[in-house]
């Protein structure tokens, strides 16, 4: 659906040029909701402006729908657009018009006849539940609607795709969950591919069915959901999802810990139970069968899009031998371990 | 004491050159500021060797003073009217000077008009001269409005000079009688007339700008 390939840009500035995308590649299903992660700065607002020329990349290919864009004439760009929506962190609404008008601004572009008009962007009212703010304006709106009414807009022209530019960074937690689980309505309903970027982790949680991790402009990890949360594949990546997700130790067990063995130490382990796993009683059978002696410090249950994730910051006290066999437990089970370090 | 029929026909001729050259402001100096911003760096249609040359016509003009330009346009006008004299060729130095002025404005306001509206439009798919009509221009209205009512104003104050060249009008009926026969009281009257002018233009001005603020 989306796809990019070796995508390099560059951005030029008074100190020098800056990379701001090196060799990006990826590909996006049909239908599928695909986040892109990053911190600020890491190149994900470029990335996101790539796929519909916003920005024009340096290098490589933008294939919508199997068709490069990038050797596209402004006419046929215009063309592909209509099949692209967007929307925005900010909204970019056109202060002058209304709710209703806002929404009718793409099939303005396409030159739709007023009757045409009314009959796509009544539907779009109540699916957005905008119905009563019809004749408001922006002004008028409180952030979430603002979102609705952007969201309402970009599916106006019916595309098959969605691009969402940090859409639930200036929203608060609850606004954010109404308006992602209005994306999930719709990229079911309509079969919407989404591409989204952001920097909250739990967006990407809450919707994705596949994840990038984007750093100063490379893709360090890219994979599904629950192979993103417990087994990164580089330890950059490890670090990076760990400070998006706010999943640190807490201070004192980090100021103690020491990453070799000493005398009289215990290990920090870090459980990770996903599927049936984070619903059976591990916990429970490790003390029993394993006779460990486990002190938990930290436990969060996530519950991704299709999958429950558990993960779980335990010290454990036992010998060598018991150690190992609670290790080999915990994967029997269906679980990863992962030794953080000693105290 | 004087006639107030004195004053219908200089009232008349500042209207009647105002009103036109404000129409021919609006209709090349909205267009000019448009060009000056769609060409600026990283815009729309950026375009720097037109912007330049767009910036150099338009700050040099400024820099004229509306008296001189007026004398040094006299074979332009000539040109375009047939006579450089009288209150139809006043109303050529007086467009003239309003242009620049009108399009310097516009850019500014258009200015003011979010990157990322544009960023919206150009997303949906909009062509360069539907983000100009559907989207910059809508969304500047009220800005687009206060800066023809500050032309309109300025128009009414250089019309003042255009007896210079013949061209009558309320500021020529004020020099002749107040300055040259020391009738202070058609002067003043004068004055007065003016200044109820532009109030009423800037009523009108705000008048509309309140009906479309949002």
């Amino acid at each position: 659906m989306i796809e990019l390939r070796h995508v390099f840009k560059k951005y030029h500035t008074r100190a020098g040029d800056i990379p701001a995308l090196v060799d990006i590649n990826l590909q996006v299903k049909r239908g599928e909701i695909f986040g892109v992660i990053g911190k600020s700065g890491a190149g994900k607002s470029t990335l996101i402006r790539s796929v519909n020329l916003l920005e024009r990349p340096d290098q490589g290919e933008v294939l919508i729908e199997g068709k490069n864009i990038l050797t596209l004439s402004a006419k046929a760009l215009c063309q592909v657009r209509h099949n692209i929506g967007m929307i925005f962190q900010h909204f970019n609404l056109l202060s002058s018009c209304h709710v209703y008008d806002n929404i009718a601004l793409p099939l303005v572009l396409l030159n739709y006849s007023r009757k045409e008009i009314q009959k796509k962007v009544e539907p779009l009212l109540e699916l957005t539940g905008l119905t009563q703010k019809k004749l408001a304006y922006p002004r008028q709106l409180s952030g979430g609607q603002k979102q609705r009414v952007a969201i309402a807009r970009a599916l106006a022209s019916h595309p098959a795709i969605l691009l969402c530019d940090e859409a639930t960074s200036a929203l608060d937690l609850h606004t954010t969950q109404s308006i992602l689980g209005l994306l999930k309505d719709i990229n079911q309903q309509f079969n919407l591919t989404i591409l989204m970027i952001t920097h909250e982790m739990e967006v990407v949680k809450a919707v994705c069915d596949r994840v990038a991790l984007l750093s100063q402009g490379r893709i360090l990890e890219l994979s599904t959901m629950a192979e993103f949360f417990t087994r990164p594949k580089t330890e950059k990546a490890k670090k990076l999802i760990e400070t998006l997700s706010h999943r640190a130790l807490p201070e004192k067990l980090l100021k103690n810990k020491k990453e070799q063995f000493f005398e009289g130490s215990v290990p920090i382990w870090r459980i990770y139970f996903t599927g049936n796993s984070a619903q059976s009683p591990i916990i429970t059978a490790l003390i029993q069968r394993c006779a460990l002696e486990i002190n938990i410090f930290q436990a969060n249950v996530e519950t991704l899009k299709e999958d429950t994730l558990g993960i779980m910051d335990v010290t454990v006290k036992g010998d060598p031998k018991q150690l190992q066999l609670g290790v080999d437990y915990l994967i029997s089970q269906g679980a990863r371990v992962e030794v953080l370090g000693y105290v | 004491m004087f006639e107030i029929s004195l004053f219908i026909e200089p009232l008349w001729q500042t209207i009647y050159m105002v009103f036109f050259s404000s129409l021919l402001a609006m209709l090349f100096g909205i267009p000019l500021g448009v060009v000056l911003f769609i060409t600026r760096p990283h815009h729309i249609l950026s375009h720097e060797k037109i912007h330049r040359l767009m910036n150099m016509l338009v700050s040099g003009l400024r820099s004229i003073p509306f008296i001189i330009l007026m004398i040094a346009l006299i074979p332009f006008t000539r040109f375009l009217v047939g006579t450089s004299i009288g209150t139809t060729a006043a109303i050529v130095p007086l467009a003239v000077c309003a242009i620049p002025f009108l399009g310097k404005v516009v850019e500014s306001v258009l200015s003011e008009v979010s990157s990322g509206l544009i960023e919206a439009a150009q997303s949906m798919g909009a062509s360069t001269m539907q983000i100009i009509l559907k989207v910059l221009l809508p969304e500047a209205l009220p800005g687009l409005i206060q800066g023809v009512t500050l032309t309109v104003i300025n128009l009414i104050a250089y019309s003042a000079m255009a007896g210079t060249i013949g061209g009558g009008g309320l500021g020529d009926l004020a020099i002749r009688y107040g300055y040259q026969r020391f009738d202070t009281q058609v002067m003043l009257l004068t004055i007065v007339i003016l200044i109820l002018l532009v109030q009423f233009t800037q009523f009108l001005g705000d008048l509309f700008v309140k009906r479309l603020r949002r």
